[in-house]
This record gives structure tokens, C-alpha cells and sequence, in this order.
């Protein structure tokens, strides 16, 4: 197959499936499949996983150039974005202010053309804005400071 | 129970001081979030499911439902005054709207646009009304093979309405109800692909794959294309129209209702088919279309009746059947089931004060939006011009936040990461996410359904056949898939349908 093929949406999308169908199949060998009758946790699944697979399958064979390339341009965007939500994730040790105030500002990155002095300004902002609203007004009780 | 009294149910409980307070917040935020471009009625509603959480589910409900029939007023605005389409059901609006506007006639494209809503919007919330207990009566006759088949019905028909290839939309289903199948199983008590982690033993939660999926991933991808700077917006002018422009929306308006009411059912369709559809039907049925796309009142008056109707029609199998047929109604069907009322026919007998005072909320809501919109025009101009980049920073924080205290567990935050990650991808691959939302909604009931099915029947998959219902849906699912393959029908879909 050439190259161009394999990054064919389409292609890409049926592998896909075809990967999730396995691995959703795999994990759930173990689970009881029951009769017939009185169906087990398992066998729904298996039945999904299984149709998954095929769909997946038949996607890749059908795949033409009519569905167009991947196209990888914006990686800055995904990378800042979900760095900054993925930092969120610390927000039980870093408090509410401090976490907001790195996801906003990391997550300002995502866009070109800013200045850092506005970032920071933005940031600091939004953070005061939220911290107002969410554990002012709404009565979030994440703490707001830092419990390290 | 008849009409008149469910009706006094409904004006009851939604003309509570917290109702029309909760009513009137959907409708601001709906239009404010149309009046943007890039963001929309679903992210917004998924962000909003964890305010839900506290307020009576009744009240609940109404605010979400507001934020959706709220945006499709807001996103007329912007695409009159600034030929940028809020909403995608607003891209037909923008070309003859636009056109008007720069003409001098912006006020008759925003007023004809918000009462061609408002009758819309209202001659619908009757249709749903009127169609509530016949239909769910007839729904409680149905058998768990029925039910199979119909959920089955709705899901496909979703699939065959969205512009992606049937195969990769059902395909999304499927994954969708995998993951809908996370957690512990009811019946036999197994707990199912959690790799032992503790949160995930009550199954994946349903506000963080909606925040990852559009939200996210929408900043994600809003970002990468770049927003158009805003332009000169033309001056409003008088908001009263001529004589000529009323006599000819008024066939338009009543056009596009009826369209919009009953393409808003279809499971996939509801208020971008229902607006092209006017259009077209608008242009066609014209004995001038050569005026359409250059100011053609009937091409504002139409599409935008016919996109408020869809509007609300759009919660009929949600409400009456408990099949959500689009993204908006599967977030609303995740907020029910959240406050422990699963969606169903039941729901109009056993909780009808919440039915009745969501469709009463509906007309009211729709009363305010006019009444509101039209002063409050200036405010959403201003609003439009604001760079995105002071907006998306505060729609990942709001996810964060929102996301975190649904249940105050850190790993939900990186669950919806993994999952803006994952909607991102989707998009890259040209893969529409709503069906599997659906997919993820619809699982644990319909497995619990296939399971009594095929326990009815002693392990015979027949059942799905011999019972008529059933088989009548499986039929029309057969009827679906095979059109929507046809080669001519993938190409009309396309190009025609925009999700």
C-alpha cells in the first residue's frame, strides 16, 4: 500500500474502530456470557466489539481518495489546551486560585498573537472573576489556596 | 386528564418565581451563546449540567431548554447584521438576511426573524403538547423488543441524517455505547472495564464526555481556523416592516412552521434540515426566486419559523418515547437521568408536572425572547465583536471547573482531557461526535431491554420479528439504510447537511 493510503481519513478512521473493537473484545473475554436466554455482562458487549470490528474493517476497504488526508497542522493549539485542563487536574493541591490561574494562562498560549503582559492580565482576571463567582456565589468548596 | 388541566399543570409550576428566574437565565445565555460564532448551544448546555444538578430537576430542564431554542434566536442576529451565522441553522439566513441589512432593511430581517420565530417556536410547543399523551400511551404498549428496535431506529436514523458515511457513523454509536457500558453491571453486579479504578465503578460520567467531546475539542478546533475580523455593522433602521414584507412572510412563517415541526422529530434532522429545507421550498415555491440571496424576505421569514419549530419538536421522542434524537436532546436526557427520572413514556404519568411545566416554560420562553431580543440588540452586537481569544480561555476553565465538581474527583479533569484529546481526533477524521453521545446515552438501556427481550422469548433472537412493532421498526431501519447508501442520496447528504 502506498504511504498516501495509509493516512487516508477514512483508512485511518476504520483502523481505528478495528483497534477499539479488539481491545474492547480482549477485555471483555472474561466476563460471563450466561445462555441464550439469560444473557451475561459479557455478551453485549461481545456482540458491539465484535460488530465494531467489522464496521472498522469494511471502512478500511471501502476507504478511496474521495475522503481527503489527515492533515496535522495545529498541533500548538491541541497541546496548550489540553495541557492546561490536564493541570486542572491538580486542583485539589493547588487550590482553586492557583489552578485557574495556570490553566488560563498556559491555555492563553493556544493563541498566537498575544503579549505575555496581557496573558498575565487576562489571567489574573478571569482567575478573580471565577473565584468570585464559584466560591462566592455558587459556593464551590474547593478550597481556594494551596494544600500542599 | 384532559388538555385544559394538564395545561393549568404546566402554567403552574413554570410561573414560579424560580422557574421564569431559571427560564429567563437559558434564554439570555442561549441567545448570547447563538450571537457567537463558535460557541454553541451544546457546549454550553454540557457546561451548565452541573449547575443542574442542584436546582429541582423541573428547573433544570427549563434552563437547558432555554439555552437551546434561546441560541437559534441569537444566531439570526449575527448572520443579518454580520453575514456570520451564529448557528449553523442560521446559515441560510445570513444570505438574503445580510442582503437586507446592507439595503437598509435590517430592522424587518431582525423583526420578521424573531416573530417568524416566536410563531414557530409556539405553534410547535402545541404540537408537542397535543401529541404527548396519545403518543405515550401508545409507547407504553410496547413490549422490550419493541423498545430494542426503536432505540435501534433512533440511533440509525441519526446516523442516516448526519452528513458522515453511514458506516463511520454507526461505528461511533457502537463506540459511544461501549463506553456508555463502563461500570458496574446492574443485573449481575460485574463490574466492567474499569481497569479496578474506583471512580469509574458508577460508569464514566456523562457531563465529562459531553464538556470533552464539544467543548474541548470545539476550542480546539475553533482555534485552529481562524475567526473573520469583524466587519462594519450596518446601521438597524426602523424595526417595523412594510405592508409588501408582511403580506409576503406570512405564507413564509407558516411554511416554514410546518416544516420545522415535523423534520425537528426526525432523529439526526431537526433545525439545520429544517432550515435549508424552508429555504429551498421557500425558493422553489417563489414566483421570483431570482430575488432569493439578494434580500428575499421569504428567505429570512421561512427558515427561521421553520428552525424554531424544529427547535422544540426536537424534545418530542425525548420526552414522550425517551429517545433523544440529536446531541441537545441526549444532554437533556442525561440531565434527567441524573435527577433519577429515566426518560420515557412514563414520565408524562409519573412526573407531570415536570412534563407540562417544561412545555408551558417553552411558550413562555418564547414570549420573553421576543419581547427581550429586540431592544437587547445592541448588547449582542457589541458582544460579536469581542476576539475569541478572550472567550476560549474561559470556556476550558468553565469545563474544568464544572467538570471537577460534578463530584469532586481530580480524574475526571484528566478523563476530560483524554477525551477533548479524543474529540479532537474525531474531528481531524471528519467524524461527526453526536452519535456517539447517543450511543452512550441509549446503552445501559437499551442492553437492559435486549436482555428482557431475549428472556421473554427463551433465547430467541425471533422475537424481534414476530412481535409487529418491532419488526414494523426494524423495516423502516432497513428502508432508512439502504436510501441513505444509495449513491445519490450519500452525495445530496454531503453537501446538504452541515451538523
Amino acid at each position: 500500500m502506498m504511504r498516501q493510503d495509509l493516512l487516508n481519513r477514512d483508512f485511518l478512521t476504520g483502523s481505528l474502530f478495528v483497534v477499539f473493537g479488539v481491545l474492547w473484545l480482549w477485555l471483555g473475554l472474561d466476563y460471563p456470557m450466561g445462555s441464550a436466554s439469560r444473557l451475561g455482562p459479557g455478551a453485549f458487549p461481545l456482540m458491539l466489539s465484535v460488530g465494531l470490528i467489522g464496521i472498522g474493517a469494511a471502512l478500511m476497504v471501502k476507504a478511496n481518495r474521495a475522503s481527503g488526508k489527515l492533515l496535522l497542522k495545529d498541533t500548538r493549539e491541541v497541546v496548550f489546551i489540553l495541557l492546561a485542563v490536564a493541570l486542572f487536574s491538580l486542583v485539589e493541591q493547588l487550590g482553586l486560585i492557583c489552578a485557574s490561574l495556570l490553566v488560563v494562562l498556559i491555555g492563553s498560549f493556544a493563541q498566537r498573537d498575544w503579549s505575555l503582559r496581557g496573558r498575565v492580565s487576562y489571567s489574573l482576571r478571569l482567575t478573580v472573576f471565577v473565584a468570585l463567582v464559584f466560591h462566592g456565589l455558587i459556593g464551590l468548596t474547593t478550597p481556594l489556596w494551596p494544600t500542599l | 386528564m384532559d388538555m385544559f388541566s394538564h395545561l393549568a399543570l404546566g402554567f403552574g409550576e413554570a410561573l414560579t418565581a424560580m422557574n421564569l428566574l431559571y427560564c429567563l437565565v437559558g434564554i439570555l445565555l442561549g441567545t448570547l451563546v447563538g450571537v457567537l460564532p463558535g460557541l454553541g448551544p451544546v457546549p454550553t448546555m454540557a457546561m451548565l449540567l452541573p449547575v443542574t444538578f442542584g436546582l429541582p430537576p423541573t428547573t433544570g430542564l427549563i434552563m437547558l431548554a432555554g439555552i437551546f431554542y434561546g441560541s437559534q434566536y441569537g444566531g439570526s442576529t449575527s448572520a443579518i447584521l454580520l453575514k456570520l451565522p451564529g448557528e449553523v441553522s442560521s446559515i441560510v439566513t445570513a444570505l438574503d438576511g445580510y442582503k437586507m441589512a446592507r439595503s437598509g432593511r435590517a430592522g424587518s430581517a431582525l423583526t420578521v426573524s424573531a416573530l417568524g420565530s416566536f410563531f414557530g417556536g409556539c405553534v410547535a410547543t402545541f404540537f408537542l403538547a397535543a401529541l404527548a399523551v396519545p403518543l405515550s400511551s401508545l409507547a407504553l404498549k410496547f413490549g422490550p423488543a419493541d423498545y430494542v428496535s426503536l432505540m435501534a431506529l433512533g440511533l440509525i436514523g441519526a446516523v442516516a441524517l448526519s452528513s458522515d458515511s453511514t458506516l463511520k457513523a454507526v461505528g461511533l454509536v457502537i463506540i459511544g455505547m461501549l463506553i456508555g457500558l463502563v461500570g458496574t453491571d446492574l443485573t449481575s453486579g460485574l463490574v466492567r472495564y474499569t481497569f479496578n479504578i474506583g471512580f469509574l465503578s458508577d460508569g464514566i460520567d456523562f457531563v465529562v464526555i459531553a464538556m470533552g467531546l464539544f467543548g474541548i475539542a470545539s476550542v480546539i478546533s475553533s482555534l485552529a481556523e481562524v475567526t473573520a475580523a469583524p466587519t462594519e455593522v450596518p446601521k438597524i433602521g426602523r424595526l417595523k416592516m412594510t405592508r409588501e414584507e408582511v403580506k409576503a412572510s406570512v405564507p413564509a412563517v407558516l411554511r416554514g412552521t410546518v416544516i420545522g415541526s415535523i423534520l425537528g422529530i426526525l432523529p439526526g434532522g431537526g433545525v439545520v434540515l429544517s432550515s435549508f429545507m424552508s429555504y429551498l421550498v421557500e425558493k422553489r415555491l417563489s414566483s421570483t426566486p431570482e430575488r432569493f440571496g439578494e434580500g428575499a424576505i421569504e428567505g429570512v421569514a421561512g427558515p427561521e419559523s421553520a428552525n424554531n419549530a424544529a427547535s422544540q419538536t426536537t424534545f418530542v421522542p425525548l420526552l414522550i418515547l425517551g429517545l433523544p434524537t440529536n446531541a441537545v436532546a441526549a444532554l437533556m436526557g442525561g440531565a434527567m437521568m441524573v435527577h433519577n427520572i429515566v426518560p420515557g413514556p412514563e414520565v408524562i404519568s409519573s412526573n407531570p408536572s415536570l412534563f407540562w411545566g417544561l412545555i408551558a416554560s417553552m411558550w413562555i420562553g418564547n414570549a420573553m425572547l421576543v419581547f427581550l431580543n429586540l431592544p437587547l440588540i445592541g448588547l449582542w452586537v457589541r458582544l460579536v465583536s469581542m476576539p475569541y481569544k478572550y472567550i476560549f480561555p474561559a470556556i476550558i476553565l468553565f469545563c474544568c471547573i464544572g467538570v471537577y465538581a460534578t463530584s469532586y474527583q481530580p480524574g475526571n479533569v484528566v478523563l476530560l482531557m483524554l477525551f477533548g484529546l479524543f474529540g479532537y481526533v474525531l474531528y481531524l477524521l471528519d467524524c461527526q461526535p453526536a452519535p456517539l453521545l447517543m450511543g452512550m446515552v441509549l446503552a445501559p438501556l437499551l442492553e437492559e431491554q435486549f436482555k428482557r427481550a431475549m428472556l421473554m422469548s427463551r433465547g430467541s433472537p425471533m422475537t424481534f420479528l414476530e412481535s409487529p412493532i418491532s419488526a414494523f421498526f426494524l423495516a423502516i431501519i432497513a428502508v432508512v439504510l439502504l436510501v441513505s447508501a444509495l449513491p445519490r442520496v450519500t452525495r445530496w447528504r454531503r453537501t446538504h447537511i452541515v451538523e
